[in-house]
């Protein structure tokens, strides 16, 4: 299941921020672009970033992630040339290792400690949504899923 | 507090000169299509003209055309010693007069008035020596594509290959030569003309004040008395000597004089902008009046001074580009002959044919696989820091003169540094490192994977490269925030001499690159300013947040105390190294750098140094000099990061990078497992960060 483009180039941070956040058990959301010097150039990543409500669950990862890329290209903040961040935090915590794993994103990297998170080549991004800013996906259905009621004693 | 993420960064004078560098490289690129294209053409007309000649030739003519060939070779040989010993009896002229001219400026506080028409003399005495040179080296040239030579080839494949081979080379060096020595002279007759300049300006506005204040004391009746503060100038003089080769290339190789004034279009640029600039200020401060004037004249002589230094540099980054450009034409050409040579002497059965393909096609393709960007790069900056060396010991004085004008002007003042908090929260700290921590690790590993972490994301060294992603996570989680400094401690279980288990303990403290380019000293302490005061020498308030740092840590001191290993990128090298020459107290015993100008720096001899320069990197020559033998110094190209192709263009832009560093250690299994340096990695490791900013 990938994820579908609505078919617009690019929207704002205020909007990207928006449309995650009305992704039902999304607590916290954001796409936020950093630069630093290194040596004589300017590496630049994007991080996207969501917090989940307890007990909202994510019944495919790699698609969450997915979406999550795509919007985070879209978003018209400043072009990343170095990595795209992913985070998710929540309970249960899914691992966004894995998400992309799954996805089959190849070049990445994450540690298993820290499973709420991990990085894509903004290369490889870029290769699989198009030039920046990519296409503004449309948010699959049932991305996210619960709240899982308290277990009845 | 943190700068604002998306607000882009103000243009400031170092973009603009990284605005003209890149303009130099694109011009520089284009130029060799340019290039590509005549020697297409070139080569077409060499295959053709052979053609036509080896059925002129088969008739009979072998006897004669090896005579000539003889004859050439000889002549060849004679030419090119003459050159030589002319060259360097020039070079040696020069060198006397500029070290006579400095010695006697830097005496002490003996006043020694140089004036400007000595020193015009001397400038036109170089140049006319160089007017001599000039011509010969199209005459060496000329040797390569003289046609007899051509024919021999034809009938003596491999010996006139070898003739062409030499004569390219020997015009090469020859060029070079005369770039170096054209270059003092031309900046020594802009120095003339900035003092003059200069000089009109105070003499203005002694007029303004009065007509019978002497400046300073220093203007006396159109000779420049060079004592006391005026000692930057001579700085200039000598310092200046690497300016100025951006106008001589061009004229120097008329061959491609298309392509060298594309290479000089992009500092061209800038040099006019400085100069045009100091102009204006000299200008304006020359029609001062009242007390005002003298201000702005001593305003006028800081501005020439720098715009002068400005145009050098970018002078000599130009220049040094086109020369990294003819000599690895020379060079491919050199190569593709000595190669088709080497395939006749192989394959004698063809005589201008070798594997099947016209011998002339045979060297034009050669030449078009194996000429390679990323070797004029490193050519160029070989050819800069040859350049920087030139200068000898006055690089200090040059350097002081840059530091002390900037100042002047309110920029470059370091202040003090100290250690606090660094204003984001642990969430936000964590999330940068963790960011570069994994960015890192695309880039150098290219595989599925990460790098070992402590619970705050911080990278834990356990080889030289892995140290390198470190330094990289310490810059981009400080940012141009605050200095990040980083200790690490590393606890291992030994065996006493009583046979009991006791804790040895090692600690490598990491210090940060610059990550702020603003000439005007900020917040951050790893900035601008802080590259100018180490790489001349002075104690930096960078350094001194570092010891602060080791003495807040507890590294303990005197004699007996644990080894500690310094290590950084860039600044965070320099720092390293110099903090090993005045370790106040600490057993510094090893420092470890990548791309850091550090040659010049006193470290004891019982202190190892491991240094990565790649051969593209302007900073490790930025101060001259080479490293002392006795040190480990990694050389060679570039390494290309996970991802990159072997199409992938190395130069001085994107060498510079830690991470390309640490795939470089990486490919070193000798430097990155030392032993030496591993100890300080092995055991239990923990990391521990301090946060550093300007009072």
């Amino acid at each position: 299941m990938g994820c579908a483009l609505i078919g617009s180039d690019g929207q704002s941070k205020e909007s990207a921020d928006a449309a995650l956040l009305a992704i039902p058990g999304v607590s916290d959301a954001s796409v936020n672009t950093r630069s630093i010097r290194s040596g004589f150039q300017v590496e630049t990543t994007t991080t996207v970033k969501i917090s989940l409500q307890t007990g909202f669950e994510v019944p495919r990862p790699d698609v969450l992630v997915n979406y999550l890329l795509a919007a985070a290209w879209s978003t018209e903040t400043k072009e990343a040339n170095s990595t795209i961040v992913v985070i998710v935090s929540g309970h249960p915590q899914i691992s966004v290792l894995d998400a992309l794993d799954a996805g089959e994103w190849t070049r990445k990297s994450g540690n298993p400690q820290f499973a709420e998170r991990a990085s894509v080549s903004a290369d490889e991004v870029k290769g699989r949504f198009g030039d920046w800013p990519g296409e503004v996906p449309e948010m699959p259905n049932g991305l996210i899923v619960g709240p899982t009621p308290e277990p009845t004693p | 507090m943190p700068a604002d993420d998306t607000a882009p960064p103000a243009p400031t004078i170092v973009d603009a000169y990284l605005d003209g560098i890149e303009e130099t490289a694109a011009a520089g690129v284009a130029a060799a299509y340019h290039l590509q294209d005549a020697q297409a053409d070139a080569v077409h007309d060499v295959q053709d003209a052979q053609a036509a000649a080896a059925s002129d030739l088969q008739d009979a003519q072998s006897t004669a055309v090896h005579d000539v060939q003889d004859t050439q070779a000889v002549a060849g040989h004679d030419v090119q010693d003459a050159q030589t010993a002319a060259t360097v009896g020039v070079l040696g002229s020069l060198a006397r007069a500029a070290g006579s001219t400095s010695r006697a400026v830097t005496s002490g506080g003996a006043a020694v008035a140089v004036t400007f028409s000595d020193v015009e003399a001397m400038t036109t005495s170089i140049q006319s020596l160089n007017l001599l040179v000039a011509p010969m080296i199209g005459t060496v040239a000329a040797l390569a594509v003289d046609p007899d030579l051509l024919e021999s080839l034809v009938l003596s494949p491999l010996t006139g290959a070898n003739a062409e081979a030499a004569a390219l080379r020997a015009a090469t060096r020859l060029t070079t030569q005369l770039v170096v020595t054209e270059s003092l002279a031309l900046v020594t007759a802009s120095v003339v003309s900035t003092y003059q300049l200069a000089d009109s300006a105070l003499q203005a506005s002694a007029a303004a004040l009065g007509g019978g204040v002497s400046v300073g004391g220093s203007v006396v009746g159109g000779a420049v008395t060079v004592a006391g503060t005026s000692i930057h100038g001579a700085g200039d003089v000598v310092g200046a000597a690497a300016s100025g080769a951006w106008d001589v290339a061009g004229a120097a190789v008329t061959g491609v004089r298309g392509f060298a004034g594309a290479a000089a279009s992009g500092a061209g640029s800038v040099v006019g902008v400085a100069v045009a600039g100091a102009e204006n200020v000299a200008g304006a401060a020359g029609s001062g009046v009242g007390g005002v004037a003298a201000a702005q004249a001593d305003l006028a002589v800081t501005m020439v001074t720098a715009a002068g230094v400005a145009a050098g540099l970018a002078g000599a980054l130009s220049a040094s580009i086109k020369m990294g450009f003819l000599q690895e034409t020379a060079e491919t050409w050199a190569g593709a002959l000595m190669a088709a040579a080497d395939e006749c002497q192989e394959n004698p059965s063809g005589v201008f044919w070798t594997a099947g393909i016209p011998l002339a096609v045979g060297v034009g393709q050669s030449i078009f696989e194996n000429f390679s960007l990323s070797d004029v790069s490193a050519n160029a900056v070989s050819n800069i820091g040859g350049l920087v060396d030139a200068t000898g010991p006055y690089f200090d004085d040059i350097l002081g003169m840059l530091i002390h004008d900037a100042q002047t002007l309110g920029m470059a003042n370091d202040g003090e540094a100290e250690l606090g908090i660094s204003g984001l929260s642990a969430e936000a700290l964590e999330e940068r490192a963790g960011e570069a921590a994994e960015a890192s690790w695309i880039e150098i590993a290219g595989t599925e994977g990460s790098f070992e972490q402590d619970l705050s994301g911080r990278v834990i060294p356990r080889d030289v490269s892995s140290l390198l992603a470190s330094a990289k996570q310490i810059d981009a989680t400080g940012g141009q925030d605050f200095a990040e400094i980083r200790i690490f401690e590393s606890v291992t279980m030994v065996e006493d001499a009583q046979h009991k288990l006791v804790e040895q303990h090692a600690y490598t403290v990491q210090i940060p690159s610059t990550l702020v380019w603003n000439p005007y000293a900020g917040a951050v302490p790893n900035d601008l300013t802080a590259d100018l005061l180490a790489v001349h020498g002075d104690q930096t308030a960078l350094m001194n947040a570092v010891f602060d740092a080791m003495e807040e840590y507890g590294i303990p001191t005197g004699p007996n105390a644990p080894p500690v290993m310094t290590t950084g990128f860039s600044l965070g090298g320099i720092t390293a190294a110099a903090m090993a020459a005045d370790p106040r107290g600490y057993n510094i015993e090893q420092v470890v750098t990548a791309g850091s100008s550090i040659s010049g720096i006193a470290i004891p001899d019982d202190v190892r140094v491991t240094a990565l320069e790649a051969d593209e990197d302007l900073v490790p020559v930025a101060a001259g000099g080479r490293n002392p033998e006795s040190w480990t110094t990694v050389g060679g190209p570039g390494s290309l990061l996970a991802g990159e192709s072997d199409s992938t263009i190395i130069y001085p832009g994107n060498v510079h990078d830690a991470n390309r560093y640490a795939v470089m250690a990486a490919e070193h299994a000798e430097i990155n497992t030392d032993p030496q340096i591993a100890r300080f990695f092995s055991g239990e490791v923990t990391a521990t960060d301090y946060y550093a900013t300007r009072k």
